[in-house]
């Protein structure tokens, strides 16, 4: 008998997930399938069926779905209303199953576990054995392969933290179909600048979006600290200053996380990756803005959506570096003299 | 005498200038791009090498600008910078205690916030080019002034008309009603540098402290009407420099005098490149689904850079 096909677009939550619900399918006994990673091609293919009014990352999933949704028996769309105790996600992450389901036709049938962290019942643990009934696995079976799932998951989450690379990571991942010890990167390599990268996930490690943003970074020999390296007890501990909790649970994280490497002076600059219509951007980016103000600490936001041109995007990268580089090293020196 | 070149080829201009060992702005040129960065470049260079004192070494070149690279590979620059660093640098040697400078060019607009002489924020206009230098062109032609009496007629005016500013589509469409009514020209024109003005604080200067000194550069900043439309909203004093339309060029040839100073040879091919013919072509590569554009550039049948390609395959080919 052949192994039942399981599709996960290269898109939005894949960034944040992947290897959890890799493992989960896999243990099951299942193929998983994964789109190709992110070009303007499929992107275009996606415009075809999304919504006019949506974000980009938003339209990239559909030209994802469409990339596999004739190699698979089932599509694997969760539906994350929540993934902390207090806040929730956007409206469209809430709606996503629905919006691919009925602006695309002959799609093969979409699990989409409904996932909300604040309530027992719908914990992923608890969503995702509802899967595991659906498809006809017995209670056992779902629940060895939810924790063996769950270990790839800490391991996964631990060793962004520890600062390797989360896109090496997922790749490292795709590749051996589980974490091994192998170091993928140096951990704490010594740039001549650190560079803090913040922005929801599927902005900032999407092959298209980013305009290879780590690479350059890179190659300007910055060391780069992401949202992922901080962990979730300092995000709360800056957060807790703020006159009420932050709304959305992935606008939290970014913002905890800027507030972090601003006042420890982590690093010597700040990039927030921002995209057009995103209504938790609007709300999260001129907060981290007023901070960066308040800190003295070079900032930029850049924004991507359809139009964005490689040319404007290098030009600012290059001359925030520039701005970056030339501060750190000024007060260096009147460090040095004083 | 030794000397720095700087060369900034914008979507509209292309600039060129020559300092000495001092700092001193030997000579410049500026000329329109044409759409032809290759061409205007060898122009400029052609006519600034007949201003330059017998001589003269060029000991350093450096290229700024949206061609910086394809105008770097052309006459061999020492350095490539974007053109924010190109300008703060030029600015600042004129004027150290700027603080802001606001930059009005042909297709883009930027603001530079210096604070003790070092770029501390900026901000770049995206998508939008409303309120640059080609709009500015665009109605001037429409209305049958020459782009230089644009500025003169702002001034005139006794009470401008109300434009709006967000957007040039719905701002020419406010003119063309302005005008229908029976407004004066000048009236309008200089309604239309308040719109801009506008448009410009409220997008690009948006949540950016302009302090004092403030100074207006950019092929824009040769528009009286623009300048006194932003004293007149910030009402503050803003300074126009003598290089305002070539500062890019000026920072770009103070960069290469930077680059150059520990020693070293220069990479500059020479004048001759005038006579060289210099080709791009532009192709798209296939083999895999990114579909990169490739910019293939020759000089005569030798191909002597590719860029463009994500993965970095066509760029170390040679």
């Amino acid at each position: 008998m052949m192994s039942m096909r399981v599709g996960i677009p290269r898109a939005l939550l894949y960034y944040r997930y992947f290897p959890l619900w890799n493992t989960f399918f896999r243990e099951l006994g299942a193929q998983v399938v994964v789109s190709r990673p992110s070009t303007r091609k499929v992107l275009e293919e996606g415009f075809k069926f999304a919504d006019d009014d949506v974000c980009i990352p938003i339209k990239m999933i559909f030209g994802h779905v469409l990339n596999i949704e004739d190699k698979v028996d089932y599509l694997f769309i969760p539906r994350l209303l929540s993934d902390n105790k207090t806040g929730y996600c956007c409206p469209m992450m809430a709606g996503l199953p629905e919006m691919i389901k009925y602006s695309m036709p002959h799609l093969p049938p979409i699990l989409d576990p409904f996932v909300d962290e604040r309530y027992r019942g719908t914990r992923l643990s608890g969503a995702l054995s509802k899967v595991g009934r659906k498809l006809k696995y017995n209670f056992l079976q779902t629940r060895r392969a939810y924790s063996k799932a769950r270990e790839q998951f800490d391991q996964f989450q631990r060793r962004m933290r520890d600062g390797v690379s989360v896109l090496d990571l997922i790749n490292a991942f795709e590749t051996n179909g589980c974490f091994t010890d192998e170091p993928l990167t140096e951990k704490e390599e010594d740039g001549s600048m650190k560079i803090g990268v913040i922005g929801h996930p599927y902005n900032l490690y999407d092959t298209l979006f980013n305009f290879d943003l780590f690479k350059r970074l890179k190659e300007a020999n910055a060391s780069i600290y992401t949202p992922e390296r901080i962990h979730g007890h300092t995000i709360d501990h800056h957060l807790r200053r703020l006159k009420k909790d932050i709304y959305w649970t992935l606008g939290r994280e970014i913002l905890g996380a800027a507030f972090h490497l601003l006042e420890s002076r982590v690093v010597d600059g700040l990039i927030y990756v921002t995209c057009f219509s995103c209504g938790i951007d609007s709300m999260i980016e001129p907060l981290v803005g007023f901070r960066a103000k308040r800190e003295a600490s070079p900032y930029m936001a850049l924004m991507i959506d359809e139009h964005t041109g490689i040319g404007g995007f290098v030009t600012r990268l290059e001359a925030f570096l520039d701005t970056a580089r030339r501060r750190k090293f000024n007060s260096d020196d009147e460090r040095r003299t004083s | 005498m030794k000397g720095y070149l700087g060369i900034d080829v914008g979507s509209v201009s292309t600039n060129l200038a020559v300092i000495d060992e001092e700092g001193t702005v030997l000579c410049h040129r500026y000329l329109l791009t044409h759409g032809q960065p290759i061409r205007a470049v060898q122009e400029a260079l052609r006519e600034i090498s007949t201003y330059l004192p017998k001589g003269m070494e060029i000991r350093g070149v450096g290229t700024t600008g949206s061609a910086r690279q394809l105008a770097g590979v052309m006459v061999g620059a020492d350095v490539v910078k974007n053109e924010i660093t190109a300008h703060a640098i030029g600015t600042t040697h004129f004027f150290p205690h700027a603080r802001t400078i606001l930059e009005i060019g042909g297709q883009d607009s930027k603001i530079i916030i210096i604070r003790d002489g070092l770029v501390v924020d900026f901000a770049m206009n995206t998508v939008c080019a409303a309120g640059t230098g080609s709009f500015l062109d665009q109605q001037a032609l429409r209305l049958g002034i020459p782009i230089d009496q644009f500025g003169r007629y702002a001034l005139r005016s006794k009470s401008s008309a109300r434009i709006a500013g967000r957007c040039t589509v719905f701002a020419e469409s406010d003119m063309v009603h302005k005008q229908q009514i029976g407004c004066n020209l000048e009236d309008i024109i200089a309604g239309l540098c308040e719109a801009l003005v506008r448009n410009y604080l409220n997008n690009v200067a948006k949540g950016k402290e302009i302090l004092e000194s403030i100074i207006f550069q950019g092929g824009v900043a040769a528009n009286e009407g623009i300048q006194s439309a932003f004293e007149g909203e910030l009402g503050k004093k803003i300074y126009i420099p003598k290089f305002f339309n070539v500062m890019g060029a000026i920072g770009a040839a103070f960069l290469a005098q930077e680059q150059m100073d520990g020693g070293g040879k220069t990479h500059f091919k020479g004048f001759e490149v005038i006579n060289l013919h210099c080709k791009t072509r532009s192709l798209e590569c296939k083999e895999c689904e990114n579909e990169c554009e490739i910019v293939e550039f020759s000089i005569g049948e030798e191909v002597t850079a590719y860029w463009g390609d994500r993965c970095g395959k066509w760029e170390n080919k040679l």
